[in-house]
């Protein structure tokens, strides 16, 4: 037996599959060749699973679920689940659920009585913030707004009437 | 008992249709036919996803996804091939895009070896080739080891080898199953060799047993 035949029978030898006298055959040739012996360990890391016939998953004891209840991987996450034919809500779960909004009905109640909330008007009431008037008038007009619009108005007057009369009031000429 | 056992396999037989007659039948509306053919077919299918994965819950969702593009797909298929290949070229796309989906930085296989892994290294290392091969039928570390040395192949490496190895199809007909060219399919298969043999001799130099 070649190198060549007795590395293409590698298959064969590891699935039992090849007659005895040829498997004695190779088996002989492994022994004499160091290099096809050496390729024959390298073959065997991947046959376990190339070359030979998958493990049984379960024992025949375990029956395998039929596979429309198998759950689909990839919209499993993306898909909200609603409650299928024969799942219903247990009386237990319903009392769960309803004891759960009570207390939080009622935590809610005492705390409202007991802390009283203002309304918004009245907050914005209690806030003191002192404003200043000044602070809103012009440059020119300190004290008075209404003095300062006059003025201004005077002084347009003043400058039209400048050229007309001179020195006479904007109010006079009218 | 046993009688009316025999006698209802027997009825079964004669009334076992074809596959063509029952995708025929389901192409007609009668979508319920399908799960005869999903019985029919689902071990040959499982067994196709385990070559690609080891974890059992994977393996039976990828099985229905396959079955279901199969169901939706079914309009396409062509009775010139057998329908047990239109199928097992689906389970190999189909297993072939969860590949390319989670992949990631192959693992550092020296690295992490436990103990039981060190002991069948050891052994293959060390024992007979017949010895080899009865000990790996019992050992489930050899089956890990070996899905572990297959992960750290590239998707289409992988997928190659699977065909190529486990199931014995040629390289024009992985070429029909994947869309790919010939020429592909072959610089595939030779990368992929080569990268196991290469993977596979660092793990036995570095088993870690010494």
């Amino acid at each position: 037996m070649t190198c060549f035949e007795a590395r293409k029978e590698f298959p064969a030898f590891w699935r039992r599959t090849m007659p005895s006298g040829l498997r004695g055959s190779l088996a002989a040739h492994l022994r004499g060749c160091a290099q096809c012996d050496r390729a024959f360990r390298t073959f065997a890391l991947s046959a376990p699973v190339l070359h030979s016939e998958p493990a049984a998953e379960e024992t025949p004891q375990t029956p395998r679920p039929p596979l429309n209840l198998v759950r689909p991987r990839r919209f499993a996450a993306a898909r909200s689940v609603p409650l299928g034919r024969g799942e219903t809500w247990r009386p237990w779960k319903i009392a769960a659920a309803a004891s759960l909004m009570v207390a939080v009905g009622g935590f809610s109640a005492w705390s409202s009585a007991r802390w009283p909330t203002e309304n918004f008007a009245d907050s914005v009431a209690g806030d003191s913030v002192e404003v200043d008037p000044v602070s809103y008038s012009s440059d020119s007009a300190t004290a008075n707004p209404f003095e300062a619009e006059s003025s201004t108005f005077d002084s347009t007057e003043a400058d039209l009437s400048t050229s007309d009369s001179g020195g006479v009031s904007g109010q006079d000429s009218l | 008992m046993l009688r009316a056992l025999a006698k209802k396999r027997f009825d079964r037989s004669l009334t076992a249709r074809s596959d063509d007659e029952l995708i025929a039948a389901v192409l007609a509306g009668e979508t319920g036919e399908f799960a005869e053919l999903t019985a029919r077919y689902r071990d040959k299918v499982e067994r196709l996803c385990k070559r690609f994965f080891a974890d059992n819950e994977m393996v039976r969702d990828l099985s229905q996804e396959s079955f279901i593009r199969a169901f939706t797909g079914l309009s396409s298929y062509r009775a010139e091939m057998p329908f047990i290949g239109w199928l097992r070229a689906i389970v190999a796309n189909v297993c072939y895009d969860e590949l390319r989906r989670r992949q990631r930085r192959p693992e550092d296989l020296v690295a992490d070896f436990s103990a039981p892994d060190r002991a069948w290294l050891q052994l293959v290392n060390d024992a007979s080739p017949e010895e080899i091969v009865d000990a790996a039928e019992q050992s489930r570390q050899a089956h890990d080891l070996a899905h572990r040395l297959l992960n750290s192949l590239r998707p289409e490496d992988r997928t190659v080898m699977i065909l190529k190895e486990s199931e014995e199809r040629s390289v024009s007909e992985i070429a029909e199953i994947m869309g790919w060219s010939e020429a592909k399919v072959k610089i595939r298969a030779f990368r992929a060799r080569r990268s196991m043999r290469r993977e596979a001799e660092r793990i036995l130099s570095a088993r870690g047993v010494n």
